[in-house]
């Protein structure tokens, strides 16, 4: 302590000195004698390691070395040189390098914060810029605001694509805002508007039961597709016998009443139930060969609830026009009733499809009736493809639903209901139209909207355009008030967080806190506290974060942030390759993926688990596909569950979450090198520096003469690259395990090989995996497991990473050089008591000094 | 007008000044509406009253924006000031829709076929070439764009494929997947030869072909996708009477190289516009070209 002081005075004061007429900044003699030593043998005239260059940032005056402090540039270096030498990443630990001394380290480390602070300190206070509600936002604050229910259809679907800023879409710095926007703000605006203040109904609610006559599908059938649904009149039952996993592969019609699409029609907008009762058939009963049967009866068979908008849903083109509501395991032989409240617009189509289901090709179903029912005589397929059979033993007019006994969805009462009155007439809409005075309605919407109270000039402006509607427009009272509401919902008040110019007031806290923790507006309480002015007060906050974070909207909180740090928001972008990884699409994995790690991070909220458990934790979240897919036993069902992780499983932690291993790889195959920047940039806050531009990439070879670590082996060879992957490549070798959408293997794929013969699928194996990763400290890891043991010691890297990260999505801003000393508080804070975990985190952040600083 | 076919936000082409994505048209249904769908008086009437609503909530909130102007930091002033100017672009943009509204749409008897927006991408894509030829046949645009990513169902229906594209483009070298490549490859060059001839078939008013009043030009973002490569960019260039029928290598000299955006400034010179920079420009290809 009384060293590190005695330093501060000893540099401090001459930082101080500015040389007139220009803003040019002292320079240390030791720091400068310093990267003349240590660091210009790389970062100078000669090489440009890194992209870094540090021979041109001083200058000589007048006998002494100064720097230019007005350019931002000499600051980043400045900044850059401090990280480096804060993570001991430099100079490269290695033998032909002169290594400086702790206490020349200290002392140039020292300088450089200070003069950092100075520098920050005079110059104007870098505040956060007023930001946009992004997508996520936007949606949350208007279910808030209006009270909606779940709709089928989001109407934020046209949104253009939130800027995305190092993983973070809440960078006002870097939002856009333009008139494509604007439209869709106000297309937006109307949808929600329509729903939230609905018309009178035209129509009565009505319960609609759809009759077997309504479906428009056959009750007998000789053709083996019959199963594709079919009524059953004994049971008086709707029986589905094919259906998609992946409805993008969907290639047949819909499952759904036909007169949905004539006299049945949804006409009218509106919040309605969908309800039958269903089960499943034949799923453990059926009498065949289950190896011909192309489904998983291991598991319960799913029935999907799907909204198709239009006709165009129904089709199988239309994967943009449909959205599925619900999915459900069906008990075997047990018929229960399910149902759902979702608001529809005209013309909706509800459809159902077996969600694990065969497919839609016939040709198993031909083969089973071939092999077990001799007895008919049937007939299947289209055009070329279509075949007649006659059973040795066929009796006439016995037909292929007279004795087939395979599994299939049983589904009765399909009924809608609505538009249901009491979710059409919301008390608080209500409220707004009833009242005798509009200037109440548009003050009690407006300071909701604006999450502040409203001047009275505010409400004159607004009820000012009421009026012209009305006068000039010929709107009715309703149509005007709608419409002035509409303003307000496109206006810079709602659309953007904005702060006063000094200092952020305790409303404007209020939603900081309640767009960091629940990405919507505050609640009627947060804002009373507000009134108050008692959320400055840390005591105060921790409470209310803590109230919030065990709300249920506080998983916003776990998916927004999922997607900013681990940048889940990447799953999917590069879609796996079909053929090579049919499983992730026949098991959907890529939603159970990103849901299972929502769930983790969710727990580690509700539980208040410690941090070190992102990477070591021996417990997860799995449905029974990815169950499969991880090599689990004993997971049924398609929710995800909370399932400790077997001991001999190579996976712990985040990095054993398909999540991260899928979006870290193209879809087609995997690379060490992002896997391993993957891990610095996320879990160490250790950004590699991005390739110099004359480099090019991998040219892959996955033919199977070379691996990909003899491809990479030239990052070792090559001095240039050395510098970089000898960091980079450790950290993803071990990650070999898992292939591009996680799957543990441990040789690499080469091919397939089909035999005609016995319809056997073989892998051919290449190489085997070799796991292996050095660092140039001599720490090796040679798999996923040992990865784990080791960045467990590197932890208090892993805590300083993630509290930057919480501390950037909660500020909404990128953090700075005066945020340092805070953010090392919460980390020690954290460190030090070995109780605490990740809400405490979180808790910590929120009543930090950080969210009251402008 | 902006179209793409199979496109997906990370390969959209168009950007607004403001560096804001344009998404595209990508339902063939829309962009035939578009292009040729007559209103009746009910449906011009309700849209008129969108217009003036729209206008008179433009007018309210630019005056709100006005009063805070006052109140906000200085950095706070940028975002204001995007917002001001969006809400003028939108009022533009309303005034040129109702012109649009009001101005006769051009007869068509060019058939369509049934679920249009159901189609592969083999089937839909000679489909938009088509009706962009027919909007700049009949001037209902000057400008555009169309983009493509992926293959859609059944990998869009060309026959031989039978992986994605972008799976396909990381070939690491495998036989099989190259020649699937290049049958896609194949695909979109031929739809563009195609797009190329139905233009130098049509007579203009003032006698020349629709071809050399129009530039066109297809490339594609990548050279080697399995590499990510972005340096020797293959491009196609047809139209406006230039300099055509070779192929042109620009080699790289050491760290230099002739940047694609030489080419775009001569594209522009070409279109009249006096400039002789765009983005990272260091010259024009006039001389080859023109």
């Amino acid at each position: 302590m009384s060293r590190s002081t005695i330093i501060f005075i000893l540099f401090w004061t001459c930082t101080c000195q500015v040389i007139s007429g220009r803003e040019m900044h002292l320079l240390d003699e030791n720091v400068y004698s310093f990267l003349q030593n240590y660091c210009i043998s790389c970062h100078g005239a000669d090489e440009e390691k890194g992209d870094r260059v540090f021979h041109q940032f001083a200058v000589e005056r007048d006998g002494k070395r100064v720097f230019d402090s007005t350019n931002r540039e000499n600051l980043y270096l400045l900044e850059d040189i401090l990280d480096q030498l804060n993570l001991g990443e430099m100079p490269p630990n290695k033998d032909d390098v002169a290594q400086p001394s702790n206490t020349e380290t200290a002392r140039v480390v020292q300088w450089i914060t200070n003069t950092l602070t100075q520098l920050e300190a005079d110059s104007s206070p870098q505040q956060r810029v007023m930001r946009r509600l992004n997508r996520r936002e936007y949606r949350n604050t208007m279910r808030d605001l209006l009270g909606l229910g779940e709709l089928a259809e989001d109407p934020t679907r046209d949104f253009p694509e939130d800027e995305v800023e190092e993983g973070f879409r809440n960078l006002g710095e870097y939002q856009n805002l333009t008139d494509a926007h604007l439209d869709a703000y106000l297309t937006a605006a109307s949808e929600y508007l329509k729903i939230a203040f609905p018309e009178f109904p035209k129509e009565e609610s009505s319960k609609r039961t759809f009759l077997y006559s309504d479906w428009g599908i056959p009750d007998e059938e000789a053709t083996t597709p019959f199963m594709y649904r079919v009524y059953n009149r004994k049971h008086n039952s709707v029986d589905i016998g094919a259906g998609y996993k992946d409805l993008t592969a969907f290639s047949y019609l819909a499952t759904f009443p036909r007169s949905l699409l004539g006299r049945n029609a949804i006409s009218q907008g509106g919040y309605y139930r969908i309800s039958f009762k269903a089960e499943a058939i034949g799923r453990l009963t059926h009498p065949y060969d289950a190896t011909m049967i192309p489904a998983d009866l291991t598991a319960p068979l799913q029935i999907g609830l799907y909204i198709a908008f239009n006709r165009e849903g129904i089709g199988s083109g239309g994967s943009n026009q449909r959205r599925r509501i619900a999915l459900w395991d069906l008990k075997d032989i047990q018929s229960e009733d399910y149902s759902k409240v979702v608001w529809l617009n005209p013309g909706a189509i509800p459809f159902l499809n077996w969600d694990n289901g065969p497919g839609s090709s016939n040709n198993w179903m031909r083969d089973i009736c071939e092999k077990y029912h001799t007895d008919i005589e049937f007939t299947g397929g289209l055009g070329s493809n279509a075949w007649h059979v006659i059973g040795k033993d066929a009796i006439p007019g016995r037909k292929v639903s007279d004795v087939w006994q395979g599994p299939m969805l049983r589904v009765r009462d399909f009924a809608i209901e609505g538009p249901l009155a009491e979710q059409t007439h919301l008390p608080e809409a209500r409220k707004l139209f009833d009242r005798p005075n509009h200037r109440q309605a548009l003050r009690s919407f407006m300071s909701a909207a604006f999450r502040r109270p409203v001047t009275q000039d505010e409400i004159e402006g607004y009820f000012q355009m009421m009026t012209n509607a009305r006068e000039e427009l010929g709107m009715t009272d309703r149509q005007a008030l709608l419409s002035t509401f509409k303003a307000v919902l496109v206006s810079p008040d709602f659309l953007y967080l904005r702060e006063s110019r000094e200092k952020v007031t305790s409303v404007q806290l209020a939603s900081r806190i309640s767009y960091f923790l629940w990405s919507s507006m505050p609640d009627e309480e947060l804002r009373d506290i507000a009134a108050t002015g008692e959320l400055f007060l840390p005591s105060v906050r921790q409470e209310q974060a803590a109230r919030m974070l065990r709300d249920e909207k506080a998983l916003q909180f776990a998916e927004a942030f999922a997607e900013s740090w681990l940048r889940l928001d990447k799953l999917g972008s590069m879609p796996p390759d079909s053929s090579k990884f049919w499983e992730y699409y026949a098991l959907e994995l890529g939603e159970s993926m990103r849901g299972e790690t929502h769930q983790f991070l969710a727990r580690m909220i509700r539980e208040n688990r410690p941090v070190s458990e992102f990477l070591t934790a021996d417990w997860t979240y799995l449905n029974q596909g990815l169950a499969k897919h991880y090599e689990v036993d004993d997971v049924i069902g398609s929710s995800l569950q909370f399932t400790k992780l077997p001991a001999d499983s190579p996976r712990r932690g985040l990095l054993g979450h398909g999540s991260i291993l899928t979006l870290t790889a193209n879809g087609v195959d995997t690379s060490p090198v992002n896997r391993g920047v993957w891990v610095l940039e996320n879990l160490l806050g250790k950004p590699p520096s991005p390739p110099p531009p004359d480099v090019e990439s991998l040219d892959t070879d996955t033919r199977g003469a070379r691996t990909i670590r003899e491809q990479l082996a030239k990052h070792r060879s090559h001095a240039a690259c050395a510098d970089c992957h000898e960091k980079i490549d450790p950290y993803g070798f071990p990650l070999e395990y898992y292939n591009a959408i996680g799957g543990y293997r441990e040789t690499y794929f080469r091919g397939r090989w089909w035999n005609r013969q016995t319809s056997e699928l073989t892998e051919i194996s290449g190489a085997s995996i070799d796991g292996n990763g050095q660092l140039h400290s001599g720490q090796s890891f040679s798999n996923p497991r040992d990865l784990s043991q080791y960045l467990l010691t590197e932890q208090s890297l892993f805590l300083f990473a993630l509290t930057r990260k919480l501390a950037t999505y909660a500020l909404a801003r990128k953090l700075n050089y005066r945020d340092e000393p805070e953010i090392k508080r919460i980390v020690g804070k954290i460190s030090g008591n070995p109780e605490s975990g990740f809400r405490d985190l979180i808790i910590e952040v929120a009543s930090s000094k950080l969210m009251t600083t402008r | 007008m902006v179209l793409g076919c199979e496109s997906k936000p990370s390969n959209y082409i168009s950007w607004t000044k403001s560096a804001a994505q344009v998404p595209p048209v990508d339902r063939l249904s829309v962009l035939y509406n578009l292009l040729f769908q007559k209103s009746n008086v009910a449906q011009k009437n309700a849209k008129r009253r969108e217009f003036e609503e729209r206008r008179s909530i433009l007018d309210l909130v630019r005056d709100q924006a006005k009063s805070i102007d006052k109140e906000v930091a200085t950095a706070d002033k940028e975002k204001l000031d995007q917002y001001y100017t969006s809400v003028r672009e939108m009022e533009q943009k309303i005034e040129k829709a109702s012109r649009w509204l009001n101005s006769p749409k051009p007869e068509t008897d060019y058939p369509t076929p049934m679920g249009l927006d159901n189609l592969t991408l083999a089937q839909r894509t000679p489909i938009f070439y088509d009706l962009m030829t027919l909007a700049l046949q009949t001037d209902s645009t000057r400008v555009i764009t169309l983009s493509f990513s992926e293959l859609g169902k059944d990998n869009g229906g060309i026959p031989g494929v039978q992986s994605g594209y972008h799976s396909l483009s990381h070939h690491g070298k495998v036989r099989k997947a190259i020649d699937e490549l290049a049958l896609i490859e194949s695909f979109y060059v031929d739809q563009f030869a195609r797009f190329i001839d139905k233009l130098k078939n049509i007579r203009e008013p003032n006698g020349q072909t629709l071809l050399d009043n129009t530039i066109a030009m297809l490339g594609s973002g990548m050279s080697n996708g399995n590499s990510h490569s972005n340096r020797n960019l293959p491009v196609i260039l047809a139209g406006a009477g230039l300099k055509h029928g070779k192929h042109h290598q620009f080699a790289r000299q050491g760290r230099q190289s002739v940047p694609l955006c030489n080419l775009y400034v001569t594209m522009l010179q070409r279109f009249g516009v006096e400039t002789d920079q765009f983005n990272t420009s260091n010259g024009n290809l006039s001389e080859l070209l023109g």
